[in-house]
């Protein structure tokens, strides 16, 4: 009841003044692909050092928590994700807003983000300790196989054919290779290409296989009317709220632990909630992948939710959960603040501020989302013909503003042309874009995991005798299982076969 | 003539079989020598293997089913415009070429106003004010509102 009253005690006049401008930023920096939420953060705790604690983590906040919402404004709107986080969103969203549903997606994606997020800063007030605790335990072959169970099931879910799936998210991880390698310093997979040192950049992959392939495709189509003939309206009952609430909080649930696992993070958990709800969700509004609500859902509720997760091993161990987390910990320590654990004891009115930031800015969120967003909506009304230009150049602005390089927007146009090519032959992007973002972390787990297991006396119990890492194991081994024609089929079959047999 | 898309499959399995041979070779090529545990090749290799597999995979089912089945798996079947798809590519390279020579508003004023003639918008007042007051608002958002550098 005490940590209540002082997260209340928090919250006054400015305090709000500061999260609502940090919400509005965060709004238009998280929907512009390009501009990410980490590089704003960054440049507000330049800005506001010399502030108040209070006052500067007011701001920052604002803008972590819109502008990780923010990433479905593009996604759904325009098929562009704002952040990787909301690739898994533009799977149904961007479907919804072709049927003339956009204004009925945002506002499922602005409400589920919502709770996802008070729902992840409760778990961060009440039960912070035990999930750190449990979130520690997780060795290096446990991320290498969370990451793989997130890879195989995109791969499977978004490709009809699931031999597709997964040759695409192979290439995203032999994409990710490219570059200087992390562990020895030594270039691999570059082809003897100086500009390819530095890796394949995430944004211009990601904007060139969304973005620029959307623009080709439209182009290809030739029907240059407007993305839908109406926006819709934000016809969107309480009885729906009810009725997607526990949907939304066990997403929210699967977002809070994977966003405490530090470096798992946003794209992981929405593929993870996403698949969760493609499993338990009896009858969608419409089949998962062409235009169900569940599916945003889902995606929004877990990214949002990770804010939550992420803030819990920063501030009780000072180890970030994401990027934005560690501009927040180098904030922290600008303003001469220690995180860790003994952040309870020395400094408790900073555990209050961050959660009072928390909250306030998930308000401020949902109000921008039921005022600003719907008006954004209309984009889907513009004609193609003046629309298509406009986001070709965004593409290029949002590719060009991450390295200030033309490399990366010759290669996002190179992306965009691959993508494109891609959907017409029936083969997905998702799993090439989160290959390429969960590739790094993979290749780190598995050598250090491998290297672990030889230095001890048996090789394979120590890679797969922990019971986390068993469960794993299972989870990516039936996730393969289940994508094969025939075999769930035959798995049913002889579960029924043996009930039939008991009966008799 | 009608040909079955399962042919197409067998073509791509062909392409990642040669991306997995690519993509492996490049790997034996980064390992440092030492333990293979710690080599930067491992798992390159590794992926390159899965890759070989799964395109070994797609040859099979496409070689299975060639004949079998004249529904396309999962690719799109209607017509599109391969003419006016490679016309805006090459008019988006032509951007990227121009940006750093031209500078960031002629070249994109002129990109706007070709890209929007090219797929069929004919009134000239909206090519005008999209080609001039959008290049304008982009720099007055990104450059000054955003402090992002513009191309």
């Amino acid at each position: 009841m005490d940590l209540v009253l002082s997260v209340f005690s928090q919250i006054d006049s400015a305090f709000m003044f500061f999260i609502v401008t940090g919400a509005v930023a965060g709004l238009f920096v998280g929907a512009i692909p390009g501009l990410s939420v980490t590089m704003a953060t960054a440049l507000l705790v330049s800005i506001t050092f010399t502030w108040s604690v209070k006052n500067a983590l007011a701001v920052i906040l604002g803008v972590y928590v819109s502008g990780v919402y923010a990433g479905a404004v593009s996604a759904i709107l325009i098929n562009i994700p704002g952040a990787p986080s909301s690739v898994v969103t533009t799977l149904d969203g961007y479907p919804m807003a072709r049927r003339g549903e956009a204004a009925l997606a945002l506002w499922a994606a602005t409400f589920h983000s919502f709770i996802g997020t008070v729902f992840g800063l409760l778990v961060l007030m009440f039960v912070a300790r035990p999930v750190t605790s449990f979130a520690l335990t997780f060795s290096a072959m446990d991320y290498f196989l969370l990451a793989l169970f997130g890879l195989t099931t995109i791969g499977t879910l978004t490709a009809k054919n699931y031999i597709k799936g997964g040759i695409c998210a192979l290439l995203g991880l032999l994409l990710s290779m490219i570059g200087i390698d992390p562990f020895s310093g030594g270039l691999r997979l570059t082809f003897g290409w100086f500009d390819l040192q530095g890796g394949i950049p995430l944004i211009a992959a990601l904007i060139g296989l969304f973005g620029f392939s959307e623009v080709l495709d439209q182009v290809a189509r030739g029907t240059m009317n407007a993305i839908a003939a109406e926006a819709g309206k934000m016809r969107y009952s309480f009885k729906e709220m009810a009725r997607f609430l526990p949907l939304s909080l066990r997403s929210s649930l699967i977002g809070v632990f994977i966003g405490a696992l530090p470096g798992a993070g946003g794209p992981v958990a929405s593929i993870i909630a996403y698949d969760s709800a493609r499993k338990s969700v009896k009858n969608p509004s419409r089949p998962f992948g062409e235009g169900a609500v569940e599916g945003v859902i889902a995606s929004e509720a877990a990214n949002n939710a990770c804010i939550g997760g992420a803030l819990i091993p920063m501030l009780t161990l000072a180890v970030p959960g994401d990027a934005v987390t560690a501009v927040i910990l180098a904030a922290f320590y600008v303003h001469g603040l220690q995180p860790g654990p003994l952040l309870f004891v020395r400094t408790p009115e900073l555990f209050s501020i961050v959660l009072a930031g928390g909250f306030a800015a998930s308000i401020a969120m949902l109000i921008l989302g039921m005022t600003v967003v719907p008006r954004l909506s209309k984009i889907v009304l513009v004609p193609k013909r003046i629309l298509m230009p406009l986001v070709t150049v965004l593409c290029v602005v949002g590719t060009y503003a991450v390295n200030s390089s033309m490399f990366d927007v010759g290669l996002m146009f190179c992306f965009g042309l691959v993508g494109f090519l891609m959907r017409r032959r029936g083969y997905p992007a998702a799993p090439l874009v989160l290959g390429l973002v969960l590739g790094e972390m993979m290749d780190s787990n598995l050598r250090r995991a491998v290297n672990m297991a030889l230095a001890g006396d048996n090789f394979f119990l120590s890679l797969f005798g922990r019971p986390t890492t068993v469960v794993l194991s299972l989870l990516v081994i039936l996730s393969v299982l289940s994508a094969v024609p025939g075999v769930k089929e035959r798995a049913f079959g002889l579960f029924s076969r043996r009930s039939g047999s008991g009966n008799c | 003539m009608n040909t079955s898309p399962w042919a197409a499959n067998i073509w791509h399995s062909l392409f990642f079989l040669f991306l997995a041979a690519l993509f492996g070779w490049q790997g034996m090529l980064s390992h440092d020598g030492g333990d293979w545990a710690l080599s930067p090749a491992l798992f390159p290799l590794l992926l390159s293997g899965g890759l070989a597999l799964l395109a070994f995979a797609l040859l099979l089912q496409g070689l299975r089913r060639l004949g079998s089945d004249r529904h396309a798996p999962s690719a799109t079947a209607e017509d599109v415009s391969t003419g006016r798809v490679s016309l805006i590519f090459v008019l988006c390279i032509a951007y990227a070429l121009l940006l750093p020579w031209a500078g960031f508003f002629p070249a994109t004023a002129l990109f706007l106003a070709l890209f929007s003639l090219s797929i069929g918008e004919r009134r000239l007042w909206p090519i005008l004010l999209m080609s001039l007051l959008s290049p304008a608002a982009i720099f007055a958002i990104f450059r000054h509102g955003l402090k992002v550098l513009l191309p």
